[in-house]
């Protein structure tokens, strides 16, 4: 941590928190922070849903409220917490809570409206996925986590709060069911980031730029194409047949007798109700009353 | 209590992956059997694995969690997801072994809790709690996303019971000054034991006793029991007193 601290790029430090002081163990000083104007617009985008989603469900103010809160705020809180750095930067940045309160009043009075923007709430959700899994994995990567650490958080921080949001619903997590790509576009996009930061030396920058539009198209073209995930396949009967029982050869041709010619069936079949004369003259399908009366004894 | 119990951690690497490697294989098995998709399956398999040790870390405020610095947890889970996810029929002819491995293990879970808090300096209390945390945290977990209530909290098979007994027994053994490799031991036979022995017996977990509604309606019970014996013998003196006077 020390050494982490030592090399901070003073400049940079300021030009990232010019409104605010920051604590000195908090993610966002180290130098290789992000704008921190993507990760408010990802808290926003996200509260905004989240308020939508208890709105529609019939929650009162407080649960508008915590929702709203928890699907904003969720996924930052669980990478803060899982990379161990000191206090979360959603609570050292007051900006957060207040996006994601506004964002509450928002999803409370105008949840209709909401829905009604649909096109324009799948959009911006699909940006903030990607900023969020860029914010999740750059933040790994500062604290110098190895690559495949820092793919995992970055697709946490993005789903996080979806499925904090679930959980506090009372429903199982729609992000791990089978549906539309959320989880899988937000690991892409971390998988994408870590990549490029790690492997080609890309600046953090452009490289959570490009994790946006990759991010986004894969959500938009999900949408538009209907990919959904699949449910587990069971490949063990497949693979077994295939490549590890061995095919039975034939060494001989062997002549396949011709099929017998089927049996004479008389195309005579009583009606199911014969002796039944109430129902035999109707029309079948067309049965008045219950089962009981009326039906033979049979 | 400040000196510490355990300077490092000695446990074999061997059992922590195949721990890991084992809880990994069935969170993913269960998994795949409630249809979830592959980022589903792939996180049920990796909290069943690692949940209870990032509960552990995270409580413990020691730095990232274990999963996260050493990436060959998340590979284990990843694998443990991908066999889960295709090969599920093939798991399933394994689960004896599983079940097996898992009843030899569960001593182990408790031992990668109680071990860690004693070896940060922390009191026995703390690792009986951790123990049982990271014995059970995995599952409760998986339950809690997979939208059940936790098989922890259901009466029903003993897991969590046994994990308590096993936290307290090292926790004692430690505390009594026993070298820590025969603490460790003793701590995974004996989970074990209880392990084979509640599934053998079909043992269940007792469910909340009323103790004192069942005195009450004990109580209830004796005092109309003594009402109608007293107002028998009444209703019998009555009658001889009758039959007398009539006489």
């Amino acid at each position: 941590m020390g050494s982490l601290l030592s090399n901070v790029d003073t400049s940079l430090t300021h030009a990232v928190s010019t409104t605010h002081v920051h604590m000195a163990n908090t993610i966002e000083v180290l130098p290789t922070s992000l704008p921190s104007w993507t990760q408010l617009a990802a808290v926003g985008v996200g509260a905004i849903s989240g308020a939508a989603f208890a709105a529609r469900r019939g929650f009162d103010v407080v649960g508008v409220l915590v929702l709203s809160v928890a699907t904003g705020l969720g996924g930052l809180l669980l990478r803060d917490t899982l990379l161990q750095r000191g206090t979360s930067i959603v609570l050292t940045d007051g900006r957060y809570l207040i996006i994601a309160a506004i964002a509450a009043v928002i999803g409370f009075f105008f949840a209709g409206l909401v829905d009604r923007l649909e096109p324009v709430v799948v959009v911006l959700d699909a940006l903030a996925l990607g900023f969020l899994a860029a914010a999740g994995a750059n933040a790994a990567l500062a604290i110098q986590l190895p690559p495949t650490a820092a793919v995992f958080i970055g697709a946490a921080t993005a789903s996080g709060g979806l499925v904090l949001r679930d959980l506090l619903a009372g429903v199982a997590p729609g992000i791990m069911r089978p549906g539309v790509l959320i989880a899988a576009a937000a690991f892409i996009g971390s998988l994408v980031f870590t990549v490029l930061v790690v492997y080609t030396g890309v600046p953090r920058g452009q490289a959570q730029v490009i994790v946006v539009l990759v991010v986004f198209a894969i959500r938009v073209l999900a949408v538009r194409l209907q990919w959904r995930t699949r449910p587990a396949r069971d490949l063990t009967d497949r693979i077994w047949d295939r490549w590890i029982k061995m095919p039975k050869q034939n060494p001989l041709p062997i002549e396949i007798a011709p099929e017998p010619p089927p049996p004479a069936v008389s195309t005579f079949s009583p009606p199911p109700d014969w002796d039944d004369t109430s129902t035999f003259l109707r029309p079948p399908g067309l049965r008045y009353g219950s089962d009981e009366g009326g039906r033979g004894a049979s | 209590m400040s000196t510490p119990v355990v300077d490092v951690i000695t446990f074999p690497a061997v059992i922590t992956i195949t721990t890991v490697t084992f809880g990994g294989l069935s969170g993913a098995l269960h998994a795949s059997k409630r249809g979830l998709d592959p980022i589903g399956v792939f996180t049920i398999s990796l909290l069943c694995a690692v949940g209870g040790g990032i509960i552990r870390d995270v409580l413990l405020q020691a730095g990232v969690p274990t999963f996260l610095v050493n990436p060959q947890f998340l590979g284990l889970a990843a694998v443990a997801a991908v066999i889960g996810f295709f090969l599920a029929g093939l798991v399933k002819l394994v689960v004896p072994l599983i079940t097996v491995v898992d009843t030899l293990l569960i001593g182990s879970w408790v031992l990668l809790g109680a071990e860690k808090a004693l070896a940060y300096h922390l009191g026995f209390s703390a690792a009986i709690l951790l123990g049982v945390i990271t014995a059970t945290g995995g599952g409760l977990v998986r339950d809690l996303l997979c939208g059940e209530v936790p098989a922890m909290v259901k009466p029903g098979e003993w897991y969590g019971f046994i994990s308590i007994i096993a936290a307290l027994f090292f926790a004692g053994l430690v505390r009594l000054g026993l070298p820590i490799g025969v603490a460790e031991a003793s701590t995974m036979v004996l989970a074990a034991l209880l392990r084979i022995g509640a599934m053998r017996g079909r043992w269940h977990t007792p469910t909340a006793y009323d103790l004192w509604g069942n005195l009450e309606s004990r109580m209830a019970t004796g005092v109309e029991e003594s009402i109608r014996k007293r107002d028998e013998t009444l209703r019998r003196n009555e009658r001889v007193l009758n039959d007398a006077s009539r006489d």
